[in-house]
């Protein structure tokens, strides 16, 4: 039986939870309407095509003959994803399962704390790291150093520490006594990663790639410092590049009208990115679980 | 074999082991740390009977059973003290093939513990890894879901999860599981314990059936279920808060006429 106070609390309880849920939805409503109101006076006048067929980004000229190609950007956000992606999926997988299945205990709590560390270092610092560090070392190899390979690797550095304590976080869930299950077949480490606890983890791991894909797209400040921020499509992993991102940090400052209005075109582009990402991680997770 | 544990736990001494023994254990102790979970446990397990632990919760059973297969290696801090020998082998000596150790000695626990795969794969993952060519799998696979009287409830579903199935087929499936690889030894951590009665009676006749085939260990609360399928009988009790074994020998000389008052009065109900 409940007495009047419990009901009374309940009640304030439920209406927090009804608000704090309406909030955290209508944010994201709030943002990407926001988003349409500012990028909708671009997407009328100038149109979804001339962002692919224009000739170049030359979104102030004095004549007002703008030219707004997005296609080089988005594909420097792509690729340097992409390139980050590959390296720190494999590692961030792979350490997060020799953290739990194959680390004695002692090195196991070193590599955590490292890696947690890692992924609290804010991202301004990577880029600073990535500018003093890295760019120098590409310099020689190819100049200027600032490039879409140094974009990639200071990318990588970040998002590994997200990929791998995810990963980790999900292992970490793997119920004791399907191990002991395993364990008590004679079942060696390799057939127990494979046939129990990777069926086992597949969401989880899924989602670790998605939140390190996610935070890759969406990083700004440090590639905005190592990439070189040249707007075209790049030939090789040397070409500096611009990715959306930088841009939008690098012009909103003094965009106005049109030019403003593009921006945030490439803002609603990335918000469409993130969109296609969460629904083939739902589509992939979907085959994997009925394995 | 200190004096005072002798004392305090009124345990049994055997003599050492001979050569045709089916499992022989001699004063074997497990602790996790500092703590002492079981002292001086001498027992022989006979070939092709089934072996009830029973008594009060906390008394080392499960710990005892999980020593017979080296599962204790995987807890951390547990460290174990003794002699276990299992077929003239010392499983507790150097250089002992562990996944042939468990493949000869198969387990099932408490809860049904099927892996997130389908039935079919959870019986070929055992049989894949101890060598079982290919074109065996199936058979085998068939042949033990038939041996649990699975195979009428799940031949037309192989590929579905192991996890639609009801607990009391799930815990046949990791019977079923444990029997692919023909162990000699069968450890039973309370496999009802989580089963309806009705549950309950398909696993217990399944282990009636068993016998003679198969040995079995089988810890158990349930006296009255020690009493239909046990042939014979351990009786574990706490001394100071670590656990030993009181009495044991054949389940009816033990039930009809129990040597030690604790044992007497555990059965009565009075105590434990």
């Amino acid at each position: 039986m409940k007495t009047r106070g419990a009901t009374r609390n309940d009640r304030i309880l439920l209406w927090g939870l009804r608000g704090a849920s309406v909030l955290a939805s209508s944010i994201v409503l709030l943002i990407v309407y926001f988003l349409l109101a500012e990028s909708l006076p671009a997407l009328r006048r100038i149109g979804i095509a001339r962002f692919v067929t224009d000739g170049d980004w030359l979104p102030s000229t004095a004549e007002g003959e703008n030219q707004y190609r997005l296609v080089p950007m988005l594909a420097a956000t792509l690729l340097s994803t992409l390139g980050a992606v590959l390296i720190a999926a494999p590692a961030g997988l792979l350490s997060a399962v020799f953290c739990h299945f194959y680390a004695p205990k002692a090195l196991a709590t070193l590599q955590r704390r490292i890696v947690e560390l890692l992924a609290g270092i804010p991202s301004v610092i990577y880029g600073f790291w990535g500018l003093v560090t890295l760019v120098p070392i590409l310099q020689r190899l190819a100049p200027p150093g600032q490039n879409l390979l140094a974009g990639i690797l200071v990318l990588t550095l970040m998002i590994l520490p997200t990929i791998a304590m995810l990963a980790s976080a999900t292992l970490a869930t793997i119920p004791q006594a399907h191990l002991q299950g395993a364990a008590a077949l004679g079942l060696s480490r390799w057939t127990t990663l494979r046939g129990v606890v990777l069926p086992e983890a597949a969401p989880g791991l899924l989602i670790a790639l998605l939140l390190g894909t996610m935070r890759a797209v969406g990083e700004t400040m440090a590639v905005l410092m190592v990439c070189g921020n040249v707007v075209q499509i790049p030939t090789s992993l040397f070409d500096p590049v611009r990715t959306l991102t930088a841009n939008i940090a690098l012009e909103m400052g003094y965009a106005t009208s049109e030019h403003r209005s593009v921006l945030f075109v490439s803002g609603l582009a990335l918000m469409a990115l993130v969109v296609l990402l969460i629904g083939l991680q739902r589509q992939f997770r979907r085959s994997v679980t009925l394995v | 074999m200190s004096d005072c544990c002798f004392e305090a736990c009124q345990s049994q001494r055997l003599p050492d082991p001979e050569d045709e023994t089916f499992l022989a254990v001699r004063n074997l102790s497990v602790h996790y740390g500092a703590k002492v979970a079981l002292e001086s446990v001498d027992i022989d397990i006979q070939r092709g009977r089934v072996t009830a632990l029973i008594g009060p919760s906390g008394c080392g059973k499960t710990s005892f059973l999980f020593t017979l297969n080296r599962l204790s290696d995987l807890i951390p801090g547990c460290g174990v003290g003794g002699r276990v020998r299992f077929e003239g082998t010392e499983i507790y000596s150097d250089g002992v093939d562990i996944g042939l150790l468990r493949a000869n000695i198969g387990m099932v626990f408490q809860k049904p513990n099927l892996f997130p795969v389908s039935i079919r794969k959870n019986l070929y993952l055992p049989l894949r890894e101890h060598g079982c060519p290919v074109n065996q799998l199936d058979r085998r696979s068939e042949e033990v879901l038939r041996e649990v009287g699975l195979w009428s409830e799940v031949s037309d579903r192989l590929d579905a999860s192991a996890h639609s199935l009801s607990g009391g087929q799930q815990q046949r499936l990791c019977i079923a599981r444990a029997l692919t690889l023909r162990p000699k030894l069968l450890l039973m951590d309370e496999p009802c314990s989580s089963l309806d009665p009705m549950a309950t009676d398909v696993i217990e006749r399944l282990i009636l059936k068993m016998r003679g085939e198969y040995s079995i260990v089988i810890v158990t609360h349930n006296l009255a279920q020690a009493q239909r399928i046990a042939d014979d009988v351990a009786v574990f009790w706490c001394h100071d808060e670590s656990g030993c074994v009181i009495e044991s020998g054949h389940a009816e000389a033990v039930f009809r006429a129990p040597k030690q008052p604790d044992t007497v009065a555990y059965l009565a109900g009075q105590r434990g």
